[in-house]
């Protein structure tokens, strides 16, 4: 039942069994309605049997009272059961009285017939004895014989007559009493007229007419009481009563055929509702059934899919499902009655589980998510809902707690919540904008620009961006752009999430970089000492400068190359400090003469080169001669000491014939290289056919073959045998390096040992002869010969040389004791610290130390004492004139006496006669060495031979 | 919580509908079934016949047995009297249901006024006592319980008393399906009353067309019976009984008589009127032989006496002995059988 009943339905009810009452009610009646006509009939009925019954018995049809005794006690009977009817249907109080007036008619009745009885019974005696008496007279008359048989005839027919007449009494009711009174007299006449008679028969005579006398009077009286019976109110009463009970009762079956109407109406309709009820409760069977079967199947479904457990108030487990079981890893028995505390992790708080029991024991339902431990003590999380069983006062009495295993979820969420952490934690800028261009999200890295935007989040961007940002959604693809602010740098890429209709920024942080970059490119373009522009920058400019003019060949434009003159000298006797501060102030002495469209740069060392766009010849040539003056009048003032210096600076016009950067540069260094050579301080304009402009680019072209050469191993190494004059001294070797060219000629090495050295490929050269030198010796264990090798000050002087060259002598299976450097006095002294630390690093493998060309650098002695070598050099200028110069006698024989104060050996170059020989050795010089002891050669002949 | 006082309303109203309608229902049946066997207070004049002036008591009648056997324990039972005496104290069956007394002895130790009259075929008879005052046995058995003359008791009493015999009771609950109380108490006796009949009478067996069932005296007593005119009181199934008459038509004996007892003013000291004076019922002469003394002080001792008295007041006429001695023979013929048994 869906619904419970409306009222309207209470009251139908209601009334039916109004209806029903009324009907049983009125039904009751009917029955003893249906009596009541039977008795109202049977009353008169039995009033008219009782007449009849009355006639039957006076004229003797009837013969005893049965009958009549059975009629009357029926009438009266009839009469009680009337009442009886009536007063069971009705308090109808005339019909009653009626009735009651029927009873007490019928009970006079019945008195009325006991008379009748009475009387009819004495009547019909008379009329029974009249005869028997008759007859006896009769009998006794004929045989009395004092009578003739007339007499007696006579007589005798008297007493037939009154016989008769008497007997019509019975029958007849009209009989005249007269007539029979005549027949009695007629009789007595009779009998008393006859004398002789004898006393008797008069006697019987008499007693015969008595009872005639009493039969007429019997039957007058029972005439009365027949007529009482037959003429009294009773029959009439009896249907005026039935009359008024029949009128009474027609109105009252009209009330009850109405109540039967409307009874049967409301049962057919409630018989319809009682049916659509059943159709209905029908209905929700089988939905209910329906219902069971799906709850069932949810909780089927439940089961598969949750953890589910109920608890009573306490939390003790009154039920648990096989997944529960199965998680917890406790058995059933061992679950249920136990508290539910037995899976809890210990894992949050009080307050966690206060709370949550406030919840629960509010009638409230509780979600949370829980940590608890197994049996085993594995720990999972659920996602737990517990939801109270109310009972009727809204108490709960009952638990049921549904769980899902998150543990995978919630680790996965607890990473996500991490990974979530990632744009923020993110030093990067990251920023979301969806597909109107509003900014959805910005990172803690990203503030610097929605800054410099001036935007917050859901702000629409700067419309550049937000167009940017709607190009790359629309075209699905991902774009690279800039982004300049003040103090930062950032690049960034726009990248569509087509499906989620946003823009991801990722901005990538350049600032440092494009500090980076920029400083490297001003370094890689800018010389660190003098911040002019670097060659490398120079040439670069040279480069579109001569582009330039070849496009139009009406530009003219010049190059300048300076070389400044005593730079050399500043520096290697005050030192590169001071070098370096007179190149930046020449560098501001030169800057004051140009203008602003020219370029001016450090190409090295003392050079710099100056580009003259749009400069005519003679601008040029001005430009370069005030240079020269400014240079020349320049005082550079270092330690209390004036410096003068100068520049040679040779002039090219760019463009035409000088159409490359090295033409360029080779032409106006080989007219530099001119200015110098006539005479310094002064300005030399390059003219392309001078012989000494073809040496000059000679040697450039060096610069380019010695890489070459070292990479494909075409230069040789030649050794020159150094003699001691001495005994105790043992001979050595000085390597030396020659190029064997294209055609297979030797090349000595003055043609590109300066190339070498103006190019920076000195430290090459020397690490290729240290290399093959060492090869050599290896490839000739035999050989005992002891070596000396060439170094350049630029070797000297890197720390990277030095390393490889330790790194050589430890590895070689060289004995260092054969090893001797030479280093120019030049080179130590220009590097004099990293030259004495390199020696001494050296030396400390066991090498030795060779000062070359001492006395050609016009040096002090005083270098010496600084100087930990083992042998002078004496230079070969003072050696070759020897025997005819006193001077160089006499410098030769300081430098050997100092030598050798120092104890240091002395070894005297280019010995080319044996006179000079003798002549050393009477100088107490130790070696000897040049053309005159031997010339050059193939070191590897040489090994060869010693081998053998 | 209204909602479930609605329902309980209408659970409620169901059960008086479903009640109502089993009640109807049973009393349909009900109905239908007392319609099949009504109460018959007349059953046992159903056979009347007027015809004839005497007509044979029925060979058996149709009554409950256990009604019957329930109604005789209670007819012998004196615990239905305070005094401990029962209806066969002075209704003793095997003396033709009377004392053969004068008149009975009361319980106040007196001798009664009247004569006790026959219980047999007593159900017969549509008037009872002496003055015919009552009609039915109902009546009489209340009248004669309540007499403190007779049984001196009441039906509290008697229901009281019979309740304590278990025989009673079960008898009861079968036959009544219910207790013991006055109307199924009433009933029983009745019944057994009813029951008290005596059917076969030799003169029964010749009314049947027995011929030979009577000797040619007993036929001429018969003859005389009627002839005298005595058959005009003394008719009917209990021949006689079914009437009220004047004692002394042609003779008034009470005129001899010095003092006149209650009783013997017949239906008078019950009417008070004039008419009434000495009228009583006729008795039924069934049996007649073996319920001496007779007449309603029990003043004539044998048959004789009675006829010839009976004839000088009803007939005024002084019987031949002979006829006297016929008549007596013919009287003794309707002695009938009480279960099976003469009398």
């Amino acid at each position: 039942m869906k619904q419970s009943f409306s009222t309207h339905q209470l009251v139908i009810l209601i009334f039916a069994i109004i209806l029903m009452v009324l009907f049983q009610k009125s039904k009751l009646d009917r029955r003893h309605h249906e009596a009541s006509i039977i008795t109202f009939l049977s009353l008169s009925q039995k009033n008219n049997i009782i007449t009849l019954q009355t006639v039957k018995l006076q004229t003797g049809l009837n013969k005893n009272y049965d009958a009549i005794s059975q009629s009357s006690l029926v009438f009266n009977y009839l009469i009680n059961q009337q009442i009886t009817h009536l007063k069971a249907q009705s308090n109808d109080e005339s019909l009653l009285k009626s009735l009651y007036y029927i009873k007490d008619l019928i009970h006079t009745k019945a008195q009325v017939i006991d008379r009748f009885k009475q009387q009819n019974a004495i009547f019909q005696n008379a009329l029974h004895y009249l005869p028997k008496l008759s007859k006896q007279y009769f009998d006794k008359l004929l045989l009395n014989q004092t009578l003739s048989t007339y007499q007696r005839f006579k007589i005798k027919t008297s007493l037939d007559d009154l016989l008769f007449s008497v007997f019509l009494l019975q029958v007849r009711v009209d009989i005249p009493t007269e007539t029979i009174q005549k027949n009695i007299n007629r009789f007595l006449k009779e009998v008393n007229t006859r004398t002789g008679l004898p006393k008797v028969f008069t006697e019987q005579a008499k007693k015969i007419t008595d009872l005639s006398q009493l039969l007429i009077i019997n039957r007058n009286e029972l005439d009365l009481t027949i007529n009482k019976i037959i003429n009294d109110q009773v029959g009439f009463e009896i249907k005026k009563a039935k009359q008024h009970y029949l009128m009474w009762f027609s109105l009252k079956e009209k009330k009850a055929n109405i109540y039967s109407v409307a009874l049967i109406s409301v049962a057919f309709m409630l018989l319809i509702y009682l049916g659509l009820l059943f159709l209905r409760l029908e209905k929700t069977r089988k939905q209910l059934s329906e219902s069971i079967a799906d709850l069932q199947f949810s909780q089927y479904a439940l089961d598969e899919h949750s953890i589910v457990s109920t608890t009573d108030v306490k939390g003790n487990i009154t039920y648990a499902n096989q997944r529960f079981v199965n998680i917890s890893g406790y058995q059933i028995e061992e679950l249920i009655g136990k508290n539910h505390s037995i899976i809890n992790a210990k894992y949050h708080d009080k307050e966690f589980f206060s709370d949550m029991w406030k919840t629960i024991a509010s009638g409230q339902i509780w979600h949370g998510q829980i940590l608890n431990i197994s049996k085993k003590g594995k720990k999972f999380w659920s996602e737990t809902t517990i939801v109270p069983r109310l009972n009727k006062k809204h108490k709960p009495y009952e638990y049921v707690a549904i769980r899902t295993d998150i543990t995978s979820q919630k680790t996965a969420e607890q990473k996500a919540e991490i990974l979530a952490r990632f744009p923020e934690e993110q030093p990067e800028p990251v920023l979301r904008v969806n597909a109107n261009g509003r900014l959805l999200y910005a990172n803690k890295a990203a503030k610097p620009i929605t800054k410099f935007w001036g935007i917050e989040e859901n702000e629409l961007l700067p419309d550049y961006w937000a167009n940017k940002a709607q190009k790359a959604l629309f075209h699905n693809e991902s774009y690279q752009v800039d982004l300049d602010l003040k103090l930062f740098s950032y690049v960034v890429h726009i990248t569509p999430i087509i499906d989620e209709r946003y823009i991801n920024f990722y901005a990538r942080d350049v600032t440092r970089t494009k500090q980076a970059e920029e400083k490297l490119s001003y370094q890689a373009t800018h010389d660190p000492l003098t911040n002019l522009t670097n060659r490398f920058a120079f040439e670069m400019l040279l480069h579109a400068s001569i582009k330039e003019c070849e496009i139009d060949p009406s530009i003219s434009t010049h190059l300048l190359y300076i070389d400044l003159d005593q730079f050399k000298i500043i520096n290697d006797t005050c030192g590169h400090v001071a070098g370096d501060e007179l190149l930046r102030q020449i560098t501001s002495q030169l800057e004051q003469q140009l203008r602003d469209s020219d370029v001016l740069a450090r190409l090295g060392g003392d050079e710099f080169g100056i580009i003259l766009n749009h400069c005519p010849l003679s601008k040029a040539t001005h430009i370069a001669n005030n240079i020269c003056s400014t240079v020349k009048d320049f005082r550079f003032m270092w330690a209390d000491k004036s410096f003068t210096i100068g520049a040679s600076i040779g002039l090219v016009k760019v463009g035409q014939d000088i159409s490359t950067v090295s033409k360029a540069l080779g032409a106006a260094d080989v007219a530099c290289y001119m200015a110098k050579d006539l005479g310094r301080n002064q300005v030399h304009v390059y003219k392309p056919d001078t012989s000494t402009v073809l040496e000059k680019h000679q040697e450039m072209l060096w610069a380019t073959s010695i890489p070459k050469a070292i990479e494909e191993n075409q230069f040789v190494l030649y050794a020159q045998p150094i003699k001691p004059l001495k005994d105790i001294y043992e001979s050595h070797y000085e390597i030396l390096i020659r190029y064997t060219n294209e055609s297979g000629e030797i090349v000595p090495p003055g043609a590109f040992i300066p190339s070498a050295e103006r190019y920076d490929l000195i430290s090459d050269l020397d690490m290729w002869v240290v290399n093959n030198t060492f090869n050599l010796l290896n490839q000739y264990p035999k050989a005992t010969h002891r070596v000396s090798i060439n170094l350049s000050g630029l070797s000297l002087g890197s720390k990277d040389f030095l390393q490889q060259l330790t790194v050589l002598i430890k590895t070689s299976n060289v004995d260092p004791k054969r090893l001797t450097f030479e280093v120019t006095e030049t080179a130590a002294i220009s590097h004099l610290s990293a030259a004495i630390h390199f020696i001494e690093v050296i030396k400390s493998l066991g090498c030795k130390f060779a000062l070359d060309d001492f006395g050609s650098g016009l040096s002090s002695f005083s270098y010496l004492k600084n100087l930990p070598v083992d042998f002078l050099k004496i230079d070969g200028a003072f050696v070759k004139d020897i025997l005819t110069d006193p001077i160089d006698e006499a410098m030769v024989r300081s430098i050997n006496q100092i030598g050798h104060v120092m104890n240091i050996k002395t070894i005297a170059e280019f010995v080319e006669t044996k006179a000079i020989e003798i002549k050393l050795k009477s100088i107490d010089v130790d070696y000897v060495q040049g053309y005159a002891i031997a010339k050059p050669r193939r070191f590897e002949d040489i090994l060869q031979e010693g081998s053998e | 919580m209204e909602k479930k006082a609605k329902q309980f309303l209408l659970y409620a109203l169901f059960i008086i509908v479903a009640v109502l309608s089993v009640q109807l229902f049973v009393n349909d049946v009900n109905n239908m079934l007392s319609e099949k066997q009504p109460f018959d207070p007349l059953l046992n004049f159903k056979q009347s016949d007027s015809k004839n002036y005497i007509q044979p008591i029925p060979l058996s009648l149709n009554l409950d047995a256990d009604k019957v056997k329930l109604g005789e324990m209670m007819f012998h039972d004196v615990t239905i009297s305070p005094n401990n005496v029962s209806c066969s104290s002075c209704h003793k069956l095997e003396k033709g249901g009377v004392d053969n007394l004068k008149t009975s002895v009361n319980i106040q130790g007196g001798f009664d006024e009247m004569n006790t009259q026959t219980v047999f075929n007593c159900a017969f008879n549509p008037k009872l006592f002496w003055n015919g005052r009552l009609s039915t046995l109902k009546e009489q058995l209340d009248d004669v319980i309540h007499n403190h003359k007779h049984l001196n008791s009441n039906w509290a009493w008697i229901v009281k008393s019979f309740k304590q015999n278990p025989a009673y009771n079960q008898l009861a609950n079968k036959i009544y399906g219910e207790s013991l109380n006055k109307s199924n108490i009433s009933d029983a006796i009745i019944t057994f009353e009813q029951s008290l009949y005596t059917p076969n009478s030799r003169f029964d067996q010749y009314l049947r067309g027995n011929k030979t069932a009577i000797s040619e005296d007993e036929k001429k007593g018969y003859q005389l019976f009627k002839d005298y005119g005595c058959i005009s009181c003394h008719q009917g199934i209990n021949i006689g009984g079914n009437l009220l008459a004047k004692f002394g038509v042609y003779y008034n004996p009470f005129n001899d008589k010095k003092v006149l007892t209650a009783t013997d003013l017949g239906l008078y000291s019950i009417t008070h009127q004039e008419k009434d004076k000495h009228v009583f019922r006729v008795p039924s002469l069934r049996n007649v032989e073996k319920t001496a003394p007779y007449f309603h002080n029990g003043s004539k001792k044998t048959l004789e006496e009675a006829i010839k008295l009976m004839a000088k007041a009803q007939l005024g006429q002084n019987l031949p002995d002979n006829d006297i001695k016929l008549i007596a023979k013919f009287l003794r013929t309707l002695t009938g059988q009480y279960k099976g048994k003469d009398l």
